[in-house]
C-alpha cells in the first residue's frame, strides 16, 4: 500500500485522529503538546499518530492534507486544522461539541 | 526587527490590509542557534469574514508556502474586526516541550 493510502486508512480508522510529534504522554514539540492537552481536556477519546515513529507519514502528510505543518487534527477523515485552530475552538467553547459530534457520526457510519 | 519578520509583515499588509497586525518573533523561546525560526501572527482583517478558520489558515499557509520551508513554526491567529473587538488578544504560544527541535 502506498503511503497516501496508508494515511487515508489512518484518518478513516477513528473519529478523531491527531498527528503529532511524540505522544500525548511524551510530546516532543510545544505545539503538539498543547494540541494533545487541549483534546484530552474535553474528556472525549481520540487516536493519535506519532509522526516521529513513521518517517514516511511525516514526509507525506503535508502533501496529503495540503497543510504544511504539525500537529494536524482530523475529524471523520477531514482536516479540522493545526494546533492554533484547536486552541481557538476550545476557547470559544465549540471543541468538545465538535468532537462529540464526530464520534457520533463515526459510530453511525 | 529581523528581515523575516519584516518580510512577513509587508506581505500580510499588502495582501490582507489588516486593521490590526502583529508579527512576533518568538524564536528566543526555543533552543537552537536560529533566531528566525518561530513566528506568531495576529491578523485582523475583514477579508476573513466569509472564511472558516481552516480556510483563513490555508490562505496564509499558501501565501507563505516558500517561507514555511525555512521557518520552523508559524503560529497564526486570524480574526475579523468584529471578532477582535470581542477578544482583543490572542492565545499565547507554547514553550518548546524539549525533545527534537529539528
Amino acid at each position: 500500500m502506498d503511503v497516501l493510502e496508508r494515511i487515508q486508512q489512518q484518518v478513516d480508522s477513528a473519529p478523531i485522529v491527531l498527528y503529532m510529534k511524540g505522544t500525548p504522554q511524551f510530546p516532543q514539540c510545544g505545539f503538539s503538546a498543547r494540541a494533545a492537552q487541549t483534546l484530552t481536556s474535553t474528556g472525549v477519546e481520540f487516536a493519535y499518530v506519532n509522526i516521529f515513529e513513521d518517517q514516511e507519514v511525516f514526509q507525506n502528510l503535508p502533501t496529503f492534507a495540503d497543510w504544511p505543518t504539525f500537529p494536524q487534527v482530523y475529524f471523520n477523515s477531514e482536516l479540522v486544522g493545526g494546533g492554533d485552530i484547536i486552541i481557538e475552538m476550545a476557547e470559544i467553547g465549540s471543541l468538545k461539541g465538535a468532537m462529540e459530534e464526530a464520534v457520533e457520526k463515526f459510530d453511525n457510519k | 526587527m529581523s528581515d523575516m519578520q519584516e518580510h512577513l509583515r509587508v506581505q500580510l499588509e499588502t495582501t490582507l490590509s489588516p486593521s490590526h497586525l502583529e508579527v512576533i518573533n518568538e524564536s528566543h523561546q526555543h533552543s537552537g542557534p536560529d533566531n528566525e525560526s518561530h513566528f506568531k501572527l495576529i491578523v485582523v482583517s475583514n477579508y476573513f469574514s466569509d472564511l472558516k478558520l481552516i480556510d483563513r489558515h490555508r490562505f496564509i499557509n499558501k501565501l507563505f508556502k516558500e517561507e514555511l520551508g525555512h521557518i520552523h513554526a508559524l503560529a497564526m491567529h486570524t480574526y475579523t474586526a468584529e471578532e477582535w473587538e470581542l477578544r482583543q488578544s490572542a492565545p499565547d504560544s507554547p514553550k518548546c516541550a524539549g525533545g527534537s527541535k529539528s
